[in-house]
């Protein structure tokens, strides 16, 4: 694969909620995003995954203070607190769909009229010409007779012909960044092929970069370039994605991979995790997975034992990365 | 087989929706859920599995066929002798916030079944509920909790452990962990399976998320738009399939390794409106294989390999 | 009994709530004790019309002489005997009709069709016809506000009902035997309260004042039984002229009304296991 232009880079992104100084809910998250690749960051709820995206977009409450080392998008510096930046970053740079289409589609309009507004935010755009690209955008997610359902009403669509639709709306600004903050998670298998399919299909063929949000590493094998886990707040993992299926190097991304139902054929039980990811207050110091850790040693919770480890392109923050394949072996005996 | 525990024939569902429109959600359904397996009812949103478990809960009443439970005919009964059977059958929901009274504690959650039973003393009761959650790996001090001051899968838990209350010989759950996450789900799933090996309850496991149903169910029931389509052990179904739609079903599951990626053959178009369902075959809008006698009649379900069937006109019987 | 100290002290949680029951609290010791030491309220003093507030009358006098200190602590007793008898009437028969309907598509046709017209009759109108018929008295007027009233506790309760019946709670009571009437009373009742407190204290503080409308246009309480309303109702054409008489009344209605709108709002709180932990 060459080595695209960087569109996005995030460097110690932190959030915190209610002041300044209260504990990162997103903690020390750095990440860049080129163009023409997909990155999936994916991890559980409350791994603070859709935070961070909505911080990139300034949707963030008001509540909500993120702070960043370096935030960049193409070439220039953005400080990420400040919500005009953001807003204008939102119009031009950035766009973004969601896991339920019929909240983010006004449910009083037709689609037509709603992508017609949407189009001419941008100045000087006739209408006519809003409506053609309208027209074309709907064809480009291919929505069959696009100019017949440009008069039809969100709720006469199907939850896939909603995301379509949406999909749409958010490519009609020319984005250079996509967000999909789980677009496929309210959709039927069959749907979600399509979805999918048309997102990857999106990206080569205009060179978006994707930052794909999702909690099921099956859709990341399907379809990303590059895979960020996430838990309790971290980037606890990052790398190709062929580079961290074949060879995790954090034991919070083992455990998911063994976790799933997918990989344990044959077995009665699941390898499951236990317990349950921890509330913001009572994240432990070192290594915040290490009181479920199968493979935790007292070290882990020694604070230093979180720092991010690097290999090449692979990162993890896991001292124990390089033995976990050998660890695994052990096990399965 | 004669061990049928739960057996339905010919079930179907005709929703009156006004206007003089009817939804056909479930048609001519016949299945058995044999004693100590699980039978996985498996298909997309709008194919009628989650109201096929409502028929068998009696949530719902069924417009025309049978359910026979035990070998007995169960459709009409009422009053005391319904009262009596619910004990038999019981239900694990999806959404494990929504299934539990938020103003009830956990303790009186579980309690109420043994309550409406009146299962021995009161005491008896407060310590059967402290087994139940101790049996679904909860603390005894979760019982004084209400559900918004449980995790996701604590409440899941707390479900499971309500619908064992009464030692039913069938649990039904419909999607009982699609809302939970991967890890939390593997826990349900596990807790799940070690009840029935302990236990030796059956279940009937709706869901529509085919690496799950795999790992759990022994026998599988495919629908769509409100038909069975095939039904099989759930090896067989799910590792060479035979019916058309099962296959683009299987071939829309994501890969497990991005090495396994591959350029597939999509299912095209959406699932049709059950108020307006093609003639014939439900699913040759979208089948791949379509001939125009697949508009003629509608495929019945016949044996198409060993210990499998399917409902597919252009499968050779056998 | 701790767990009552818990609810108080929830309850009266922040500076505007402790307020409110402080008001509550003293208009109930009012309306105790105010009957029992003022005898005087409903004489008639020619010479002394129309004082302003002095030592010997706080409140002054109104065009007839009377004591308005004396008539506003008595009249007290009235207007909460009236607010809270009507919410309580309101909430049980707007609490079953509401249930039953909700529950009972059998039965919804009929009540809601019922309740419908009820709430067709303007309820002032129908104050007026009830006590034309019945007579003034304390009993009329409860029973004159209540009935308009009704109708709009039971639509809420109904529809409480209505989207709870559809929740899967409902269905895993059925599967698990719980008999209907049990269902009604453990499961949708209790999550009707948030709903019905607030409607509750919205009928307190709006049959308070309706009673004053009611006594503005003369089908109020009789002047011997002195209310609120009353008062304001009988000194408003000097108003200009005599300020106290309606400024006074005036003041403890709209306190009173302000704090059990405010203890209503609370309660529901209270009463959330959801709010009420978190706040904890």
């Amino acid at each position: 694969m060459t080595v695209n232009r960087k569109i996005l880079e995030v460097k110690g992104l932190n959030i915190r909620f209610g002041s300044p100084t209260a504990a990162p809910t997103v903690e020390d998250l750095s990440f860049d995003l080129r163009a023409g690749e997909t990155l999936c960051l994916v991890g559980e709820s409350g791994s603070g995954k859709s935070i961070s995206a909505l911080s990139l977009l300034g949707l963030l409450p008001e509540s909500a203070h993120a702070t960043a080392d370096r935030f960049t998008f193409d070439g220039v510096d953005i400080d990420p607190k400040d919500r005009q930046a953001l807003k204008k970053l939102r119009g031009q740079g950035v766009a973004m769909i969601f896991q339920d289409p019929m909240s983010s589609l006004n449910p009083a309009f037709t689609i037509g009229y709603q992508m017609v507004e949407a189009i001419r935010l941008a100045p000087n755009v006739s209408k006519r010409e809003a409506v053609e690209k309208a027209i074309h955008y709907l064809e480009l997610v291919r929505i069959a007779d696009a100019g017949k359902r440009m008069n039809g009403y969100p709720h006469q669509l199907s939850g896939g012909m909603r995301q379509r639709v949406m999909i749409a709306m958010a490519l009609s600004r020319n984005p250079k960044v996509l967000i999909a903050d789980e677009p496929t998670t309210a959709l039927d298998v069959t749907i979600q092929a399509q979805i999918l399919a048309l997102i990857d299909d999106i990206k080569t063929k205009l060179g978006t970069a994707v930052l794909f949000i999702t909690h099921d590493l099956g859709v990341v094998a399907e379809t990303a370039d590059r895979v960020a886990v996430m838990y309790a707040g971290r980037m606890v993992e990052a790398g190709d994605v062929t580079e961290v299926f074949d060879d995790p190097r954090h034991a919070y991304t083992v455990g998911l991979m063994r976790a799933s139902p997918r990989t344990a054929v044959g077995q009665r039980r699941l390898n499951d995790i236990p317990g349950s990811v921890p509330e913001l207050r009572d994240r432990p110091s070192g290594c915040t997975f290490s009181p479920r850790c199968a493979f935790a040693i007292p070290s882990c919770q020694i604070p230093g034992a979180e720092k991010t480890i690097q290999d090449g392109t692979h990162l993890s923050r896991c001292i124990r990365g390089a033995d976990l394949a050998k660890l695994l072996g052990e096990t399965h005996v | 087989m004669s061990d049928a525990l739960l057996e339905t024939k010919d079930l179907s569902k005709v929703f009156n929706i006004g206007k003089g429109k009817n939804l056909k959600a479930v048609s001519n359904v016949s299945l058995k859920l044999n004693s100590g397996e699980t039978l996985a009812i498996v298909g997309e949103s709008g194919c009628g599995k989650s109201t096929l478990a409502r028929l068998l809960l009696r949530l719902e009443k069924a417009t025309t066929g049978s359910i026979e439970f035990d070998g007995k005919d169960i459709s009409g009964i009422s009053g005391a002798a319904e009262k009596q059977w619910r004990r038999n059958v019981q239900m694990v929901f999806q959404d494990p916030y929504t299934s539990l009274n938020p103003r009830m504690i956990a303790h009186d959650a579980i309690r109420e079944p043994l309550d409406n039973y009146q299962e021995g003393t009161k005491q008896e009761r407060n310590q059967k509920v402290h087994d139940l959650l101790h049996r679904v790996g909860l603390n005894a001090d979760f019982g004084q909790r209400y559900p918004h001051e449980l995790s996701g899968g604590q409440c899941q838990r707390l479900g499971i452990a309500r619908a064992l209350a009464l030692n039913p010989k069938v649990l039904i759950a419909d999607e009982p962990v699609s809302a939970l996450d991967v890890s939390i789900q593997a826990q349900v799933l596990n807790l799940m399976t070690d009840l029935q090996a302990d236990l030796g309850i059956s279940i009937v496991f709706v869901s529509h998320d085919l690496s799950v149903v795999r790992h759990i169910s022994d026998r599988v029931v495919v629908m769509y738009l409100g038909r069975i389509v095939e039904e099989g052990p759930a090896n067989i179904v799910l590792d060479s399939p035979s019916h058309p739609y099962t296959k683009a079903l299987l071939n829309s599951v994501p890969v497990e390794h991005p090495s396994k990626r591959s350029s597939k053959a999509l299912l095209s178009g959406e699932v049709a409106s059950p108020l307006n369902p093609p003639s014939g075959c439900a699913f040759r809008t979208r089948c791949p294989v379509a001939a125009p006698e697949c508009a003629q009649t509608i495929p019945k379900l016949r044996r198409v390999g060993p210990k499998v069937s399917a409902a597919c006109t252009l499968l050779e019987a056998k | 009994m701790a767990d009552f100290r818990k609810f108080l002290r929830e309850f009266t949680d922040g500076r505007v709530e402790k307020a409110a029951v402080l008001i509550l609290f003293a208009a109930l010791l009012i309306s105790v004790i105010a009957p029992l030491i003022y005898h005087s309220y409903s004489d008639i003093n020619p010479l002394e019309r129309m004082q302003a507030p002095s030592v010997d009358h706080l409140f002054g006098t109104d065009h007839l002489g009377r004591d308005v200190f004396e008539r506003t602590m008595v009249g007290t007793r009235n207007s909460l005997i009236i607010g809270f008898s009507v919410a309580i009437v309101t909430t049980i028969i707007g609490c079953v009709l509401g249930l039953v309907s909700g529950f009972i598509s059998f039965g919804d046709k009929i009540i809601m069709r019922l309740m419908d017209g009820f709430m067709a009759i303007p309820n002032v109108l129908l104050a007026i016809a009830l006590v034309a018929l019945m007579g003034s008295s304390l009993l009329t007027i409860i029973i004159a506000i209540s009935v308009p009233e009704i109708p709009r506790m039971a639509r809420i309760v109904r529809s409480v009902v209505v989207s709870l019946k559809e929740m899967p709670f409902i269905d895993a009571a059925v599967t698990m035997g719980t008999p209907q009437w049990k269902i009604l009373l453990r499961h949708l009742l209790p999550n009707t309260v948030g709903a019905l407190s607030v409607q509750a204290t919205a009928t307190c503080a709006s049959a308070i004042m309706t009673e004053a409308i009611l006594s503005f246009l003369g089908a109020g309480t009789p002047p011997n039984i002195p209310s609120w309303g009353g008062i304001i109702a009988e000194s408003r054409v000097f108003f200009q002229i005599a300020p106290w008489t309606i400024g006074f009344p005036g003041l403890m209605l709209s306190l009173l009304v302000l704090s059990v709108n405010v203890l209503g709002d609370r309660l529901r709180e209270v009463l959330d296991p959801r709010v009420a932990r978190r706040r904890a």
